[in-house]
């Protein structure tokens, strides 16, 4: 296996390969174990991109199902501290990643577009979680080295804008990039130093490939991840993927790119809303429609369930049953509303309050992707 | 069939309904045997008026869900019974005020619940807007000063916007009040009153937003014309988290108004089914009456176009860029038209060329228009000097760009 895998299963093309990259660790930043860069902008250390990047390996590895694309290969490269193994879902195989560094990244990178030229129907997947630095359509991915050189400090980084640019006019002819960057720098560092980072590929010679980038565009380290958790975007991803960005056109599940940024933008939205201004997602200069994932059982689907008025959940209990009258969940009285994941299908609502009980308004409740909400009116 | 759901979803528009080509709904089939019934990317009427959109359907259960441009979901279900076509209205949560409520329905600004759970916090410092009309620079093209406008602004970051900028953009200038305001939130209408012949140089628009700490020059994306009336453009200004000013625009078109909202939140097949209903697409670039409209129909199009595909749409992109001189959009489209045909060698005289011809038309409108015009200028590669050199001046501008805004916005005396 390749000196970047964490996975590989040659399969016959066309296939899916993966890169995952997790950047946490950042020696050179402040709280890092190494003497501070005076690039740091006040940029630090981050506990959940290693975690975001383990746990959408793991999905990649465990639950992706493309029949027309099967998974090929992973690349996982993390910084974290202190270093870890990952082991490998399917076949529980411990892979100590290699570290993050731009160098290291720029040789997966070339590796993986290598795999993924090898059929134009192939299909590639990138993933980038860490520190990320942008002006205007230009985006710095910052690699655990940054810092290091003082006179260069975003060698370290990559110049996403012209890395999939470059990578557009390359096979495959589809290519999809996830982009979680922690925005907590003053975004002003690509102009001061007159650069953006470092691309490893080079514009191709193919026609224009299809390629949707998502990526989380949230300002601040508190918008970005909860200490030790998943990141927003990420957690929001991974419900996209498990069921929230699916349809059934053909009668099975299945997850789109559109599909999939209507499912990220509305939970992304849910997770972090604040402010008199909505959050805004970027504009993706190219959303065409393809298929990503298939499942393989209902998809998950987040419910809400509140009274109305809502002041009433304080006093509700509620409870959830399936058509045929078995107990799925319940929740004592509490001052919010209800929310629970529930496979697609079916399900009765109800709420007991001081004055009875009360049904669903659509009893019973057709729950389906994206999300579905229930109210129950007192 | 004879049976259906007429669909509409209620919001108040402050008198400007959508009555034709308002927002996407799904209507799913909840009997899992009965998949096939469902019905997508309809496009139904939003206001508060009474226009419905009919949607035959199979007698059965259905769950109707609604896309709004903000990205926000809403469904409900419904019944088709046989014979019957019951009126099905969605409920749009309410904005804060009527005059939010464009703005809310596209994304811009919160709900009422949320805008007035934040809205002590988040007062607006004084700031004052100031209307540049008709600057010249980026209207010279072909002349030695054709790539004034980037100079221009290049030179004007880092310094004191109004001193440098005013006298180097010949333009009349004149300060604007808010027609709406409220403490966190200002609303600024525009519209030229233009009569004259839209193929002609017609005179730009720039609103300058400024604070003491602060400016942002906004494209005004004006003069906007459906069913031959010029509509008003409206700038929405706020305060952001990190207490700079924000801006956000609506254009209440009843025809692709709609359409901005989505396409400013990248769902551009959305977009494309709203902007394909009714004919809106084909009126917008056969009537010549409203090119800034036509010109984000070709972002659309070009946004949702497979490589190597040939439509009968793409002869209304060389349209665009020939028909309309003053507007870079057109330009930057038709090379992107041509590097989705074919690979960039093969095209690569008629990409560069109608690059350099948007370059020298200036600032494009749109965001999305600066951010193709990088892309564009950096596929010609490190040994084309002259597209090097375009690229660094147009990229030194583009740092600056707050690329959430449809509309170019620039940043500027940080």
């Amino acid at each position: 296996m390749d000196r970047y895998l964490v996975h590989q299963n040659r399969s016959a093309t066309p296939a899916t390969h993966a890169i995952v990259i997790g950047a946490g660790d950042y020696p050179y930043l402040l709280g890092g174990s190494k003497a501070l860069s005076a690039h740091n902008d006040g940029m630090g250390q981050l506990s959940s991109p290693p975690i975001s990047a383990r746990m959408f390996a793991t999905w990649l590895i465990d639950s992706y199902h493309n029949p027309s694309k099967p998974l090929d290969s992973v690349a996982l490269l993390l910084s974290e501290s202190p270093s870890e193994d990952f082991v490998n879902p399917k076949t529980g195989d411990r892979i100590r990643p290699e570290l993050a560094s731009y160098e290291h990244v720029a040789s997966a990178i070339q590796d993986w577009a290598g795999r993924g030229a090898e059929n134009p129907d192939n299909l590639l997947i990138f993933y980038f979680c860490g520190h990320g630095v942008s002006q205007g359509s230009d985006m710095s991915l910052l690699m655990s080295e940054y810092g290091d050189n003082q006179y260069a400090p975003l060698d370290q980084a990559l110049d996403f804008r012209t890395f999939r640019l470059a990578m557009s006019l390359n096979p495959p002819n589809q290519q999809i990039y996830f982009v979680d960057a922690c925005r907590a720098s003053s975004d002003t560092l690509i102009q001061s130093q007159r650069s953006v980072g470092r691309a490893p590929v080079q514009v191709g010679r193919q026609p224009s490939a299809e390629t949707p980038i998502y990526y989380a565009s949230l300002a601040g380290e508190d918008a970005f991840a909860k200490k030790e958790e998943v990141s927003f975007f990420t957690d929001a991803l991974l419900k996209g993927l498990n069921g929230m960005g699916s349809d059934n056109p053909e009668g099975d599940w299945r997850v789109t790119t559109t599909r999939l940024k209507e499912a990220i933008d509305y939970e992304v939205r849910r997770a972090v809303e604040g402010g008199l201004k909505r959050k805004q997602v970027p504009a993706t200069d190219a959303l065409t429609t393809f298929e990503i994932h298939h499942l393989q059982s209902d998809p998950q689907v987040p419910v809400i369930v509140t009274c109305r008025p809502d002041s009433e959940n304080a006093v509700a209990e509620f409870v959830c049953t399936t058509q045929l009258g078995v107990e799925q969940d319940r929740r004592p009285p509490k001052n919010d509303s209800w929310p629970i994941t529930l496979p697609a299908g079916s399900y009765y609502f109800r709420a007991t309050l001081p004055v009875g009980t009360r049904e669903a308004r659509d009893n019973p409740v057709g729950v389906r992707p994206v999300y579905r909400k229930v109210i129950i009116d007192v | 069939m004879n049976s259906g759901l007429q669909l509409r979803l209620s919001k108040y528009l402050f008198g400007a309904d959508v009555p034709r080509n308002g927002v996407i709904a799904n209507i799913y089939a909840l009997d899992p045997n009965q998949h096939a019934n469902s019905r997508r990317n309809v496009v139904i009427p939003v206001g508060s008026g009474s226009s419905f959109q009919g949607v035959a359907l199979e007698p059965g259960h259905y769950l109707v869900e609604v896309i709004m441009p903000s990205g926000d979901i809403i469904s409900q279900e419904a019944v088709a019974t046989e014979g019957q076509w019951p009126e099905i209205v969605l409920q749009a949560e309410h904005s804060a005020h009527e005059w939010h409520s464009w703005q809310n329905l596209l994304g811009n600004v919160q709900s009422s619940s949320g805008y007035y759970a934040s809205a002590e916090k988040h007062a607006l410092p004084d700031y004052k807007v100031v209307l540049i009309k008709n600057p010249r620079p980026e209207l010279r093209s072909g002349s030695s000063r054709s790539g004034d406008v980037w100079r221009v602004l290049a030179e004007t970051n880092n310094r004191n916007l109004l001193r440098w900028l005013l006298p180097l953009f010949l333009g009349h200038r004149q300060p604007t009040k808010p027609t709406q305001s409220d403490a966190g939130t200002q609303l600024h209408s525009f519209r030229m009153d233009y009569h004259g012949d839209l193929t002609e140089n017609i005179p730009r628009w720039y609103a300058v937003v400024s604070t003491s700490r602060t400016a942002r020059l906004v494209t005004i994306p004006t003069p906007w014309f459906s069913m031959d009336q010029e509509v008003a453009a409206e700038l929405l200004v706020t305060k952001n988290a990190d207490k700079s000013i924000g801006t956000s625009w609506v254009v209440q078109d009843p025809n692709i108004g709609t359409v901005l909202g989505y396409l400013a939140n990248g769902a551009l097949q959305v977009a494309l089914a709203v902007a394909n209903n009714d004919s809106a697409l084909d009126l917008l670039f056969e009537k010549y009456t409203n090119p800034l409209g036509a010109a984000a129909g070709g972002y659309v199009l070009l946004g949702t176009m497979k490589s190597g595909e040939r439509k009968n749409w793409h002869q209304w992109i060389g349209n665009l860029r020939r028909d309309f001189e003053w507007l870079p959009d057109g330009a930057i489209q038709y090379a992107w038209l041509k590097l989705k045909q074919a690979d960039l060698e093969k095209n690569r005289s008629e990409i560069r060329e109608a690059l350099f011809q948007a370059y020298d038309r200036g600032l494009p409108y749109y965001s999305l228009g600066l951010q193709w015009l990088i892309d564009g200028l950096s596929l010609l590669g490190d040994d084309d000097h002259e597209a090097r050199e375009r690229l660094k001046a147009v990229q030194r501008i583009s740092w600056c760009a707050d690329m959430s805004n449809l509309f170019t916005t620039l940043t500027l005396g940080r």
